[in-house]
């Protein structure tokens, strides 16, 4: 068995080749240690933005989910300011009758839709839809859908065309239309008050 | 000092979850069978007036029976989260449920149609809506509580 020979170096004896290496080695030491304070550095402004992210996430959050009395109040003014003159002028109620129900019908879905996507851009700023927010905004969508069928009930009732004699298809129509001048009346005025 | 008094951990009937909707929508469902097969012409001679009366204070009434259950899992009924905001709130749920339901099973056995009287829209729909508070009501708060007693206590 042959025994491992040592060969041990004073400082000033190193060869040039041993010499060129050990400066590499602490030349790439030195760049690891900077890469690092670099990758630190990033990870905490990261970790600061990812915060202020999730900060500004929960306000949203927050502003979706609670339906205060004030934005109540809000939704019946917007409605009333930019719905009545459409509501109350004679030329709305002369075309009604030649309309088709269905076509109605599926002019509010869309209605509705875009309201729905009003409010989403809204509360986030942002038109693409995101899966954690769509509970709450439905939720929020069908308070502000109630609030507003709410006057316009009223409002028919007031113009008489809710009356006891009319026929469920009138009835359907004029509800229909109506909630659609007021959907876009409440969601107009939140708009507005936003900017 | 004297002891507080300690309120039953009740915050789970404030939840409206699929359960409750799907034990309200059977409870509406019983309803408009009692409705259909006892209650029909009984419930149709009744004035349209007495009708809104009866729908009115039984509303009052549940928004009470509920604000009462509330304020006693917030024990505060003022504020953001006081009862009666919640009780509004779980009530509209419910009758939005019933709402739905009473309005499918009136067209789809043809009780209603396109040329049927407002009036007469407006009997069916309030008589159905008071008999069958009395199923849907029991089902979604009752049962719920059963069920969510009996998971607790295994």
């Amino acid at each position: 068995m042959g025994k491992k020979r040592v060969i041990m170096y004073k400082s000033q004896d190193y060869p040039p080749a041993l010499l060129t290496l050990r400066r590499k080695r602490s030349a790439l030491i030195e760049k690891i240690s900077r890469i690092e304070k670099e990758e630190e550095e990033i990870l905490q402004q990261l970790t600061k933005s990812q915060r202020e992210e999730e900060h500004k996430k929960q306000q949203i959050l927050q502003g979706i989910k609670h339906f205060t009395f004030n934005e109540y109040a809000q939704i019946v003014i917007g409605t009333c300011v930019f719905g009545i003159p459409a509501i109350f002028s004679p030329d709305m109620w002369d075309i009604l009758p030649r309309v088709n129900v269905m076509f109605l019908f599926y002019i509010h879905l869309f209605f509705l839709a875009c309201v729905f996507l009003a409010l989403n851009y809204e509360f986030r700023d942002d038109f693409n839809l995101n899966a954690s927010f769509l509970k709450l905004l439905a939720k929020r969508f069908y308070y502000v859908y109630f609030s507003v069928a709410m006057v316009v009930v009223l409002l028919l009732t007031l113009l008489d065309k809710l009356a006891y004699h009319l026929t469920m298809l009138e009835i359907t129509k004029n509800f229909i239309s109506t909630q659609s001048v007021g959907l876009f009346g409440a969601v107009t005025f939140s708009f507005l008050k936003k900017d | 000092m004297k002891n507080k008094k300690k309120h039953p951990d009740i915050t789970f009937l404030l939840a409206y979850t699929k359960k409750n909707m799907l034990l309200g929508g059977l409870g509406t469902l019983l309803g408009y069978l009692f409705y259909t097969f006892v209650l029909h012409q009984q419930s149709l001679s009744k004035d349209i007036k007495t009708l809104y009366w009866i729908v009115y204070c039984g509303g009052f009434l549940l928004f009470l029976l509920t604000s009462i259950i509330a304020y006693q899992s917030t024990h505060t009924l003022t504020g953001r989260d006081g009862a009666g905001r919640i009780a509004g709130r779980r009530g509209l749920f419910t009758f939005t449920i019933m709402t739905i339901i009473i309005l499918a099973l009136l067209v789809l056995t043809k009780m209603i149609s396109w040329q049927t009287p407002f009036l007469v829209f407006l009997q069916h729909f309030f008589s159905l809506l008071i008999v069958s508070t009395f199923f849907a009501l029991p089902l979604d708060y009752g049962i719920a509580a059963l069920i969510e007693r009996e998971k607790s206590k295994r």
